[in-house]
């Protein structure tokens, strides 16, 4: 069985000696309306709706009404251009770690005008442990969702609104990432929630789910046997731990046994035979490593062959993973992705989301804002807002975390006008825009970065010219500069983790 | 994924200072002639095919050809009894530890006296590890079999050979072990084995077989974690260990999580969230047993898992499980049995097998017999040469594994039986027939009853053993090993009421059979049953004669009657040989007296007669009972009426003997003396349209799943419509519940005053049940 809860890492020592910088997080605070927040067992993830007043760039006609003749329009501009205020709606989404929770509601306290709101939305398994503080702090009434309902709602909305929001898992190839184009139609799908258990859910529509399986093998079982025998009580350095080991010295493979494959059964010699097989008859001691990359292959691949199973009972093909044993750890998406492969003969692959850490935040803050109907419309997700993929994975990115603190965003626009596909194309579900897929053409790649960083100044020195007039126009335009040179320089860096499909142009 | 091999321990200290006890394990290995064995990682299991000598009692016909009349035979007995010496084929299969591989070797070595076997077929992951030492030691080449072939032969082997094979599982339940009645079709089932790692088999025929799936999370899994929690390095004190624990003080349970129930989900409070979830984020120590029920916990619920869901891919409903994982170890059978509970909602059930540890050794003995077609034959397990389930469990049966010695070995034999069987073409539903009316291991007063009414028993089959062979030699040392045999046999099944499969009288009644069998009594009761039907036939045309002058209403009665009355005239009740021993002057009209009025216990009567006023039956089998009176007195009158009538008869009779039954050699001197006497049945003889057959067993009970094929062919070629089964054996401990196809009878008198009792009724209360099949069903 298997659940999306977390276990509690005792060592929240509440960190208040932290200054928040303001215009970095929790962006639009002023104006933000309704809160959800979804607390895991390390993680917090906070959302809120806000409105964001933007300057437009208005056309409007002359009124040529009285001229007859194109000749006489000549000299005349065709039609003239105003700046204008907007105010779109914009979804927050801020990740950071559990510790960080007092500071953060001090600073939304500090920072919220709007008083009409009365209410949170929260989920996850803390949300009951902190509710207290956060009513104290907020002076909101927290309002308890159910975790599953929250996840999958949250799921539903990004595979719908984000592109490229989902993406397999390759180690060895040249791009680790291949993001999956959005199908116009989402369901049906399974996802497998690996928290501390398994929760294997088959969604059908928006609101049609169920719990069709699970498994009490999960991160938990890792991070507690793991603890046990390697006396390493941290769930990131036992996955460090595990990608270092080897699993052979541990494990009882089937050359073990029989001095080789066994072929009529159609089994190689280096399958495991048995996990953890060697230690039942070895007296040696077994390194802490090799035992957690054991310990690792155990659970991915029971995990694997469950999911394989229950989507081939169910006839689904679709199946996504969540939950904190996967969430930004690349060493448990390839032995997930390995495992699936193995046990369907390719037939299915496993998928992967980029914003899965945010799935109960979305969706709790989607249930608070059902009144305003948030399914009616079509979102976008803000790149300048938004951090890109494994902004805070310790493993992959110590440099940037360390830069960027343990922050990490998602912001997503509301389309004014709902979008669909082409009515003409011949086949929707195989329709891909773009020509070149960049994170897979390396030659490409390098060619669009230099260029479009050697065409930068152009467009600061053009952004500048197009607002004479406006204050602070080259301030501004200064900080887009370093904005989007920061963009460019973290793709470069990472092409391959970058947070979607990079695209020309 | 998963592999039957076991892994060695790594402490095979050869243990050469035991003698083993030659006439208890390796028996009749002087004749033995094929070898196959199998070498896990802790037990080794030895198969072998050998002849056994049996003496058999043959009843032989004088020659009264030169005689007339029926008076000039006076005084003379009908035909002659000479014990003769049969053999017969019998598998021996043998498992001990490894430990003692050498001492068994040597011992086999000496005892050897066949040389045509050059080989021994081999399988087990143990195979390639002494296959030196056995080619060595026995001078026999070493034939390697594949492991999951010889698995999955085997188990079609028990599945179809040995009823009772398979039982559910059951803690908490009267009987923890629930046996399953053999299906004919055994096809197709799933085997989860579990050893080091697991393997899922499909099984859809005798040669077809598929590892569909399996999983690296077995036995070793829970042998080689376990031991690196626990430092327990011995399997078997690891699931002592875990029965000890509590697994809620290591696992995090949905309500540590949500505080009580996910109840949207579905999911209780008490459900484990995650195995080992309270140890990733907790810093104290956890206690050994805890952490091993844990760890016993997450396994079985995984494999239960993954079993459930390729059942329900391949829709397939028989599960059975094996390896040692679970040989013998009802912890493992218990959380096994829990999880696929859970995870089927109660659909499936987790199968066990007695058997299960000999099935490799039993498979690659068939490789190698295949030239011997031994599945063409019918098998029967030798409840005499067998170990109860269980026998070598260290920790069910410490005080009996003591008492074995120091040397633990578990048995098993099974004799070729010389026909085929098959079922009984008339059964309504031939899967779900059921032989026994009660099953002893669940109905604990029933199971004392009869286990003291065997016990008391006892010394009077021993004296009747004795008397039958006054000029044998070491007739009584042999009656005494007999004795003392069977009440061990009895002693075991009143502490584990399961060791054979479903305690029943029927069991009862053949490991006596098989009992007196091992020690050369081959029928005890055979000069009693000679005497008894000299001196019936003598009354034989006296009845008949009455009979015909009564009226037909009279008549049909008193021939129920007769049948009845004959009926009382049986050995293996003890209230009857009570009787028949102090007067043996008791007739056939005082035990019409004896009979109770009508209305009976069961009295289907008025609906016979009225029956009988309708148009004949076309044919009509007759299972008959006892020699003497009731067969001669009771039965030949009433088949004669049914005869005159214009019904075929087919007289079904044992094969072998058990108690006074009669055999059908002995019925066929029997008939073609009334025949001598009478012309009717003379008459029908000649036409063919009375007809004898054997029923293929031996028992002085009836299971009609297990019938000889000429019988079942004699059946269908006849178009039969009636089928008649006559006493306590047959019709009451089995039977009394079967459904047939067509019209029956099922008649008996009760001379057991408990069973009497039982039923709402007294001693010598008759059952006449008469049940014609409802017209829907055909």
């Amino acid at each position: 069985m298997a659940l999306c809860g977390v276990a509690d890492t005792g060592s929240h020592s509440m960190d208040k000696s932290i200054t928040l910088p303001p215009d970095e997080i929790f962006r639009n605070l002023e104006n933000a309306k309704r809160f959800a927040i979804d607390i895991g067992g390390s993680l917090t993830k906070l959302a809120y709706y806000s409105t964001v007043q933007h300057k437009v760039a208005k056309v409007r006609s002359f009124d040529h009404s009285a001229k007859v003749s194109l000749q006489e329009t000549d000299g005349d501009p065709l039609y003239e251009i105003s700046v204008q205020e907007e105010i779109t709606a914009r979804l927050h989404f801020i990740k950071f770690e559990n510790a960080y929770i007092e500071t953060c509601l001090d600073f939304i306290k500090d920072h919220l005008v709007n008083t009409e709101t009365k209410v949170i939305k929260a989920t996850g398994g803390g949300a009951h442990k902190f509710k207290d503080l956060i009513e104290k702090k907020l002076k909101l009434k927290v309002d308890k969702e159910d975790e599953m309902t929250c996840l999958i709602k949250g799921c539903n909305f990004v595979l719908k609104n984000i592109p490229h929001e989902a993406f397999v898992y390759a180690k060895h190839a040249d791009s680790e990432f291949r993001f999956q184009h959005t199908h116009p139609d989402i369901f049906p799908y399974l996802l497998i929630n690996i928290g501390s258990g398994v929760s294997i859910v088959k969604v059908e529509a928006e609101d049609k789910f169920e719990r069709i399986g699970g498994s009490s093998i999960g991160g938990g079982t890792f991070w507690g046997l793991g603890a046990l025998l390697t006396k390493t009580k941290r769930f990131d350095e036992l996955l460090q731990l595990a990608s270092k080991g080897q699993h052979t010295n541990v494990d009882m493979l089937v050359k073990d046994i029989y001095g080789g494959a066994y072929g009529s059964l159609g089994l190689t010699g280096d399958l495991i035979a048995s996990s953890f097989g060697k230690s039942a008859t070895t007296d040696k001691e077994f390194s802490k490593e090799d035992m957690a990359k054991s310990l690792l292959h155990m659970i991915s691949n029971d995990i694997g062959q469950l999911a394989c199973l229950y989507a081939k009972l169910h006839n689904l093909t679709r199946v996504y993973f969540g939950g904190f044993f996967i969430r930004g750890h690349p060493v448990t998406m390839h032995t997930i992705t390995y495992s699936i492969n193995f046990f369907t003969k390719g037939e299915v692959q496993a998928l992967f989301l980029r914003h899965e850490g945010y799935l109960g935040a979305i969706g709790a803050f989607l249930k608070g804002a059902e009144e305003d109907n948030p399914n009616q419309y079509s979102w976008g997700e803000n790149y300048a807002g938004s951090s890109g993929l494994m902004s805070v994975s310790p493993e992959l990115n110590p440099i940037q975390r360390a830069r960027s603190g343990t922050f990490d965003m998602l912001e997503m626009d509301r389309l004014e006008r709902q979008l669909v596909n082409l009515p003409l194309l011949q086949d929707a579900t195989s329709y891909i825009p773009d020509t070149v897929d960049l994170t897979e053409d390396a030659l490409a790649r390098e060619y669009w970065l230099y260029c479009f960083e050697e065409a930068l100044d152009g467009v600061v020195k053009r952004a500048i010219a197009s607002q004479k007039d406006q204050p602070e126009a080259v301030e501004r335009a200064e900080k887009f500069r370093q904005k989007y040179r920061h963009k460019l320089q973290t793709l470069r860096h990472q092409p391959l983790l970058s947070r979607r499909r990079m695209t020309w142009p | 994924m998963a592999l039957s091999g076991g892994v060695d321990r790594g402490s095979h200290s050869m243990d050469k200072s035991i003698t083993l006890p030659p006439d208890e394990i390796f028996r009749n290995l002087e004749n033995a002639k094929r070898f196959a064995i199998d070498i896990g990682g802790s037990l080794t299991k030895l198969a072998y095919y050998s002849t056994v000598q049996h003496k058999v009692a043959k009843v032989r016909s004088f020659d009264h050809s030169t005689k007339v009349s029926v008076q000039e035979t006076d005084g003379d007995p009908l035909y002659e009894i000479s014990v003769q010496e049969e053999i017969t084929a019998r598998l021996h299969f043998i498992k001990f530890e490894n430990a003692y591989i050498e001492t068994c070797l040597d011992f086999i070595k000496d005892h050897l006296v066949n040389t045509e076997t050059k080989v021994i077929k081999a399988t087990g992951g143990g195979a390639h590890k002494f296959k030196d030492l056995i080619e060595k030691k026995l001078k026999l080449k070493v034939d390697k079999e594949d492991e999951m072939t010889c698995l999955i032969k085997g188990c079609n082997f028990v599945l179809k050979n040995i009823p009772h094979e398979a039982f559910v599982y059951a803690k908490h339940a009267d009987s923890e072990f629930r046996f399953q009645h053999t299906h004919p079709d055994i096809f197709p089932y799933l085997l989860i084995n579990i050893g080091s790692g697991v393997s899922i088999v499909k099984v859809e025929a005798e040669d077809k077989f598929e590892r569909i799936g399996g999983s690296s999370i077995g036995g070793g899994t829970f042998w080689g974690l376990g031991a690196l929690l626990t430092k327990t390095k011995r399997f078997d004190e690891l699931l002592q260990l875990a029965s000890k624990g509590q697994h809620t003080n290591v696992d995090m349970l949905v309500k540590d999580i949500y505080g009580g129930a996910y109840g949207s989900l579905g999911l209780t409070g008490d459900l484990i969230a995650s195995s080992f979830g309270k140890s990733a984020t907790t810093d104290k120590e956890f206690s050994k047993e805890d952490m091993a029920k844990s760890l016993l916990h997450m396994i079985s619920n995984d494999i239960g898992q993954l079993a459930c869901l390729y059942a329900k891919l391949h829709n397939l409903t028989r599960v059975y499980f094996g390896g040692f994982f679970i040989r013998g170890h009802p912890v493992t059978m218990h959380t096994i049995t829990y999880s696929i509970n859970f995870f089927t909602k109660g659909e499936v059930q987790a199968l066990f097998l007695r058997h299960e540890g000999y099935l490799g050794a039993i498979g690659a003995f068939l490789k190698g017999a295949e030239e011997d077609n031994p599945n063409q034959y019918s098998w029967g397990e030798n409840y005499a040469g067998s170990s109860g389930l269980m026998s070598v469990s260290p920790e069910l049966n410490p005080v009996q594994r003591a008492r074995s010695g120091t040397f633990p070995f578990d048995m098993l034999e099974m004799d070729r039986l010389e026909r085929q069987l098959v079922n009984l073409p008339l059964l309504q539903d031939p899967t779900s027939y059921i032989p026994d009316t009660v099953d002893l291991t669940e109905d604990v007063l029933a199971r004392e009853y009869w286990l003291y009414c065997f016990e008391e028993a006892l010394d009077g089959v021993v004296k009747r053993a004795i008397a039958s062979q006054k000029d044998q030699p070491k007739a009584v040392e042999r009656a005494e090993k007999f004795r003392q045999k069977y009440r061990h046999k009895l002693q075991t099944l009143r502490h584990q009421p399961f060791a054979y499969g479903s305690l029943t009288v029927r069991s009862l009644l053949d490991t006596r059979e098989h009992c007196l069998n091992e020690f050369n009594f081959p029928d005890p009761y055979s000069k009693i049953k000679q005497k008894e039907n000299d001196m019936a036939l003598k009354y034989y045309l006296k009845v008949v004669k009455s009979v015909e002058e009564l009226s037909w209403e009279q008549r049909q009665f008193t021939l129920v009657k007769g049948l009845l009355a004959g009926n009382v005239f049986d050995w293996g009740a003890k209230a009857v040989s009570d009787v028949l021993e102090s007067d043996p002057e008791f007739g056939f009209e005082q035990a019409k007296q004896q009979l109770q009025e009508r209305p009976w216990l069961v009295d289907a009567y008025n609906q016979w007669i009225e029956r009988l006023k309708g148009p004949p039956h076309k044919c009509a089998l007759f299972f008959v009972d006892n020699s003497g009176i009731d067969i001669i007195l009771g039965v030949f009158p009433f088949i004669r009426e049914l005869l005159i009538r214009g019904t075929e008869v087919v007289l079904a009779s044992n094969s072998g003997p058990a108690l006074n039954d009669v055999t059908n050699s002995e019925l066929q001197i029997l008939t073609e003396r009334i025949a001598a006497m009478d012309p009717v049945i003379h008459t029908a003889l000649k036409e063919d349209r009375l007809a004898l057959v054997q029923n293929g067993s031996s028992s002085p009970c009836l299971d009609l799943s297990r019938l000889d094929k000429v019988l079942a062919t004699v059946v269908r070629e006849r178009g039969t419509d009636l089928v008649i089964i006559e006493g306590m054996g047959r019709a009451i401990h089995t039977n009394y519940y079967a459904m047939l196809s067509c019209e029956s009878l099922k008649l008996a008198v009760i001379k057991n005053s408990w069973l009497a009792e039982r039923l709402g009724g007294k001693i010598f209360s008759v059952v006449f049940k008469y049940e014609v099949p409802s017209k829907a069903q055909g």
